[in-house]
């Protein structure tokens, strides 16, 4: 059986036409020629107030069809409301669907949200600063009294202006549980965040930009923090391993070298070595000085392109007694770095520049190790990786700072900011 | 099942489920009481008044694994608009009912006998008026609330029915909810108790088919 989706009468106050989109379900209409508010519980069709002005536009109009949560829905009605303190307004859309009933479509200050009412009951919802819907805890944002301030279309309630509801309004962003008590009944209303482009996409319209942030809006990087930090952590953990299994290097070359007053100015030279692939070079001296210096110029020497790395090593060490207590200054070893070396064939040519150097020279040696771990480029990495953990965490309680702001029920560590009056 | 004549008209008057004593004419629209042998016509059921619920006589579904099929309607008014309370045979054998109202939907079964002490309760803080909503009561080891009690009268039947529906019928009906949208209702007739017990459920989760259709939709 095909049902016939519209019903229409004539409008007991005005005789225009009245149409009926949820014939069965709507017990007052608005007439859309004069305004009037029409009983359609029956067909007597009886006036409940009579008015005499034309409908004004909404956003989105009555009758539009579009579809959200996957649900195909028709605009039937409109109610605009304010709060009776703020002064806030708000814009409430009834949509229907014969199969899945009614959703509420609201905007405030060009937020969106899609409501629906919820059958279940809980005796603390009103009351109560906190509730537990789902396994999942409703903060109270807002209590307050809204006034109906426009009625356009038709409702499956008898509609009025300046009916009044108590209101209470629960967050779970990116969900809120609104509690209304009205003189015959309590009802609760669960909604959840809807982006404005969602909305014009469903009905093909444009809407209004949207201001501030609404008391449910979904923070940023919601749902993602702790994955965010999770990645942060794990990528430290990684670089760390990285920076272990590297290690103290791979030595490529070791060699010792005697210095004596006869071979003051000779240059040494190490075997030709082989640095496999890219990396960094280490080279380590050991030079057993004792109340001396030296300065040793290293040339790391490409032997294909004979292109150099030069550093020079600086190299004392004093000790000695005063006044019964051992001193000691500076070391015996000496590390130099080059970073980045090419793959190749090299040497290393050696230039000591001894100080006083004893009359027996000394036994100087030196090792080349490649590929050898820097804790200075680990930092870098670490600092890297926390840079946006750590811009994610502070917007996002810059967001729930803005969020509760607007609140008179803000949890402790959002209220800072908040004067005393 | 069982097959009658409509006293009336003659034509087929079929009882699909055992507990239906009553039905409409398809064609006549006789309203017919069934006796132990037989029928009996108890007047005219003037036409519904159309409405866009979106199941008629022979929509098919499941409720909890076991399949239904709608038989028989009555619809109630109030003071505050109307519902539809639709009789379901079910599989099972169970008197089951799917109540259709403001776009939700229940299922609930006629608890048989109807449990006294807690409707007398119900119907009690019914009479206290004000105060009542809200109140407590603890039925199938169920915590209930009362939600809303209403006088309804029937505006009309169609179908079969395990009860005589005809237009004008009186009723006293309190509804009760639970913090996970468990049902009951109670249902006080001159001289008569009924009490349901069952739940909400969604649209989609009865999987209903030969479901009516509407232009557009």
């Amino acid at each position: 059986m095909v049902g016939k989706p519209v019903k229409s009468f004539s409008c007991p106050a005005c005789g225009g036409t009245v149409e009926i989109r949820a014939a069965g379900h709507s017990i007052s209409a608005v007439c859309t020629h004069c305004s009037s508010v029409i009983d359609t519980a029956n067909d007597n069709f009886k006036i409940i107030k009579k008015e005499h002005e034309a409908s004004r536009p909404t956003e989105i109009p009555i009758g539009a069809k579009g579809v959200l949560d996957s649900i195909k829905w028709e605009v039937i009605g409109y109610v605009e409301k304010k709060d009776k303190s703020s002064m806030s307004y708000w814009d409430e859309y009834l949509l229907f669907n014969p199969y899945f009933g009614f959703r509420f479509l609201v905007q405030s200050e060009g937020h969106w949200n899609l409501a629906s009412v919820i059958k279940r009951y809980s005796p603390l919802a009103g009351s109560a600063s906190e509730v537990e819907l789902d396994r999942e805890k409703y903060s109270v944002y807002c209590r307050g009294q809204s006034v109906v301030e426009y009625v356009k279309g038709e409702f499956y309630w008898r509609v009025r202006k300046g009916d009044e509801d108590k209101y209470v309004d629960y967050i779970a962003p990116p969900r809120m549980l609104t509690v209304e008590k009205s003189r015959q009944e309590v009802s609760e209303t669960l909604a959840e965040y809807l982006e404005a482009d969602v909305v014009e996409k469903a009905f093909g319209i444009e809407l209004l930009k949207k201001s501030g942030i609404a008391p449910n809006q979904p923070a940023p990087f919601y749902g993602n923090l702790f994955t965010i930090w999770k990645i942060a952590g794990l990528s430290i953990f990684v670089a760390l391993l990285m920076q272990w299994s590297t290690g103290s290097g791979t030595s490529l070359a070791t060699s010792r070298f005697h210095i004596e007053p006869s071979t003051r100015d000779k240059t040494f030279s190490t075997l030709t070595f082989n640095n496999p692939k890219r990396s960094n070079l280490f080279v380590k001296s050991r030079v057993p000085l004792s109340n001396d210096w030296m300065e040793l110029g290293l040339s790391l020497v490409n032997e294909e392109t004979n292109e150099a790395y030069d550093a020079l090593q600086s190299i004392e060490y004093y000790s000695g007694y005063d006044g019964g207590d051992y001193w000691s200054e500076g070391g015996q070893v000496a590390e130099t770095s080059f970073s980045a070396i090419p793959a190749g064939n090299y040497r290393l040519l050696i230039d000591p520049s001894p100080g006083q150097l004893g009359k027996n020279g000394l036994d100087a040696s030196l090792e080349i190790k490649r590929n050898v771990a820097v804790w200075g480029n680990f930092w870098i990495i670490f600092i890297l990786i926390l840079v946006f953990p750590a811009y994610a965490f502070f917007y996002r309680w810059y967001f729930e700072n803005k969020r509760w702001e607007n609140s008179d029920y803000a949890p402790a560590i959002y209220r800072s900011g908040e004067s005393d009056d | 099942m069982k097959k009658f004549n409509c006293p009336s008209c003659g034509a087929e008057v079929v009882f699909n489920s055992n507990h239906s004593v009553y039905a409409v004419c398809k064609f006549c629209h006789s309203m017919i009481v069934r006796h132990d042998l037989d029928v009996e016509s108890i007047g005219t059921m003037a036409n519904l008044p159309g409405d866009m619920s979106p199941f008629q006589i022979g929509t098919e579904g499941y409720y909890q694994g076991t399949h239904f099929s709608l038989v028989g309607r009555m619809k109630m008014g109030w003071e505050d608009g109307s519902w539809n309370e639709w009789f379901m045979a079910t599989d099972d054998g169970r008197k089951g009912w799917l109540a259709e109202a403001q776009g939700f939907y229940s299922i609930c079964f006629e608890v048989d006998p109807p449990p006294l002490e807690f409707a007398v309760r119900a119907i009690q803080s019914q009479k206290q008026d004000n105060q009542f909503i809200g109140s407590a009561l603890v039925f199938n080891s169920q915590k209930l609330h009362i939600v809303d009690a209403k006088k309804a009268t029937c505006i009309g039947s169609e179908g079969e029915l395990p009860l005589a529906a005809p237009q004008g019928r009186m009723i006293v009906s309190v509804d009760l909810l639970g913090a996970y949208g468990e049902f009951a209702s109670v249902e006080i007739e001159t001289g008569k108790l009924r009490a349901y017990s069952g739940r909400y459920v969604d649209w989609k989760a009865m999987r209903c088919s030969n479901v009516r259709t509407f232009d557009g939709w």
